[in-house]
């Protein structure tokens, strides 16, 4: 067995703990990957792949659910793990990814992160599983194996995310593609009712806006628990109309330069080194939709309002909303 | 001996691939009727601790204890990592006994090199049933494994192997190159290399620079003439008591190179010494031992 084929430079020093990195929260559809990207381009910080880590507390488990998830679950840290410690995507570097995640079976999922932000000192880490946000557990793990991370919830209109979330299906539908068991029609008929729907039959019929709540809800409850300092939310909207000051803000929060160098080299999130699709052993580990058009505006935003809104929102969609600073397009 | 090349380390026995984590391994080594741990803490003791003295075997077996909830991959690949940039070799026969554990060498190592060692059927044969003698001439029980070598029963009990109607080391040796192909069938064609185990004997200068082509590694002569003095290795010798073992104990007791130990021109035709209805080697094994290059 080579050496090279285990790792082809010597790990850096880890015995400092890792102070800095940043988790974004957001429901899947929330633009979260381009936010993500956007960051990610600034010299201090380094935006990851989708790695779904703290969907399990080992990697053991992890690979588990890999094993039977319906989508590339383990995409994104394989391309991660290629890249930064075998430093290239290539079929070759994935394959060697995946040997070192198996011969770490018996790490927690967290291990695998530290390594990896030890590795890209002094930048942070920027991370968005949208996975994440579907269990409290999750992001506790999250939140107790890096106890001085940062947080910043991305939310999207409600109305916005609803119609978005259909598009996806019908287009989805229209490429002919399997979606019993796909993510997004999970996502479109959340299993959890509303309160309002309670002793109804309206639990059984196609609704975004369950999904919306329920996600949103485990953030917000999440982050009850995470001291202020350590959380922010920005809306989508505000990040795409007006990225410069939404980023100014976001640099302000996490103490990083928000020098017009800065801002530049963060308008090209499409210079992401996981930008694209990923060799055939690792496709993903983004939204795939967003890695074919990989630009700040590369695709359409669909504003509140502009589309038809498939039903009436419930009142307690509106008042989280109106919590996030939505106002319009609500009713 | 290629572990005496300046690039490579030969390691002893590690049976690392017989469980997933360490802990299933120490739970296997209680199993099983051979001296499974020795090996693994003999090359944990040189390689951390510097030596093999009754102290560092048990430093090594502290440090392998530690590390119980550890995958098996993982503990090898430290051990790989603290031999950098030495190419090391793992060689455990307990390896070829079960596609899983094949299987998980090329997941856990995905650019690692097989070498496929073959040997002659009929000297393979004779050599498990002489084992055997030895054992039988002691007056004592011979090791599952022997008797499993020369019967190849699921669960042979002891003592059965002995009976000639079950003796018929030919089955192993069919069945585990032919596992061992099969597994190897999915290796890419760059990572795999087949060696008769007598060629090396008898043209170490020829066989050894060929092996070190595949590797990717130089074989000027200082180096093949370092690898024909196997007795060089750190393991090449009885451990301390509480780890003798790691190694087959007949290179152990002799661990030089002896090229007259390869019988040459060993023909496919013909009885077989453990056959006592005068029956030869089977069409399969024949047909087998010719892939091989063992012509009649």
């Amino acid at each position: 067995m080579t050496p090279a084929s285990v790792r082809k430079r010597k790990p850096k020093r880890d015995d400092e703990p890792i102070r800095d990195l940043l988790f974004i929260l957001a429901p899947p559809r929330s633009f979260s990957w381009r936010f993500c990207a956007v960051l990610g381009q600034h010299p201090q910080m380094y935006a990851l792949p989708e790695m779904h880590l703290f969907s399990a507390r080992t990697v053991g488990e992890w690979w588990d659910l890999c094993a039977k998830a319906t989508f590339g679950m383990a995409d994104g840290s394989l391309r991660a793990i290629a890249e930064i410690l075998f430093g290239e995507q290539t079929e070759e570097a994935v394959r060697s990814a995946s040997g070192w995640l198996k011969r770490r079976t018996h790490f927690t999922t967290a291990m695998v992160l530290e390594v990896l932000a030890n590795e890209l000192r002094p930048r942070i880490p920027v991370e968005k599983s949208p996975s994440i946000v579907y269990s409290i557990d999750s992001m506790d793990l999250a939140h107790r194996t890096f106890p001085e991370a940062k947080f910043l919830h991305l939310v999207r209109h409600p109305v916005a995310h609803c119609d978005s979330v259909h598009e996806a299906i019908d287009a989805l539908r229209e490429s002919g593609a399997t979606i019993e068991h796909h993510w997004l029609l999970e996502l479109a008929n959340h299993p959890q009712p509303l309160p309002s729907e309670f002793g109804g039959d309206d639990a059984r019929v196609l609704d975004p806006q369950r999904g919306w709540y329920a996600l949103n809800m485990n953030i917000c409850n999440f982050l009850e628990c995470v001291p202020r300092n350590q959380q922010m939310r920005v809306k989508a909207e505000d990040f795409l109309d007006a990225p410069d000051k939404t980023l100014h803000g976001i640099l302000h929060w996490m103490q990083l330069s928000a020098s017009p160098l800065c801002l530049q080299k963060m308008r090209h999130p499409e210079q992401s080194r996981y930008m694209g699709l990923g060799p055939p052993n690792a496709r993903f580990g983004n939204d795939s939709v967003y890695l074919e058009t990989p630009s700040l505006h590369g695709s359409p935003v669909t504003q509140p309002g502009n589309k038809p809104v498939h039903r009436r929102l419930r009142p307690e969609i509106i008042d989280l909303a109106q919590k996030f600073g939505y106002r319009r397009g609500l009713r | 001996m290629l572990g005496q090349h300046p690039d490579m380390y030969a390691l002893p026995e590690t049976n690392l691939f017989t469980a997933e984590d360490l802990a299933g391994w120490w739970q296997r080594s209680i199993h099983v009727q051979f001296r499974m741990t020795d090996g693994l803490r003999r090359a944990v003791a040189q390689i951390f601790f510097g030596s093999q003295t009754e102290e560092t075997i048990r430093c090594a077996a502290g440090w392998l204890w530690q590390r119980s909830s550890c995958s098996t991959a993982y503990i090898l690949e430290l051990l790989i990592d603290r031999l950098i940039p030495r190419m090391v070799i793992e060689k455990s026969p307990s390896t070829v006994h079960s596609e899983d554990w094949l299987r998980r060498t090329m997941e856990m190592f995905p650019h690692a090199k097989f070498l496929h060692l073959v040997r002659h059927p009929r000297g393979y044969g004779d050599s498990v049933i002489k084992q055997l003698s030895k054992w039988d001439g002691k007056r004592r029980e011979a090791p599952s494994w022997l008797i499993n070598l020369a019967s190849y029963q699921k669960n042979p009990a002891p003592g059965r192997a002995l009976d000639s109607s079950t003796m018929d080391p030919q089955k192993s040796w069919y069945r585990l190159n032919m596992m061992i192909g099969k597994f190897l069938m999915s290796v890419p064609k760059k990572q795999k290399l087949r060696i008769r185990g007598e060629d090396i004997l008898t043209e170490p200068d020829k066989v050894l620079p060929k092996i070190c082509a595949w590797a990717g590694i130089g074989a000027d002569k200082k180096a093949v003439d370092a690898m024909k003095h196997p007795e060089r290795s750190p393991y090449a010798f009885v451990g301390p008591p509480s780890a003798p073992m790691g190694n087959d104990h007949l290179f152990l007791a002799d661990p030089y190179l002896r090229p007259a130990r390869a019988v040459p021109h060993l023909s496919l035709e013909g009885p077989l010494v453990w056959n006592p209805d005068g029956k030869g080697f089977a069409v399969e094994t024949k047909e087998l031992a010719r892939q091989f290059g063992y012509i009649d």
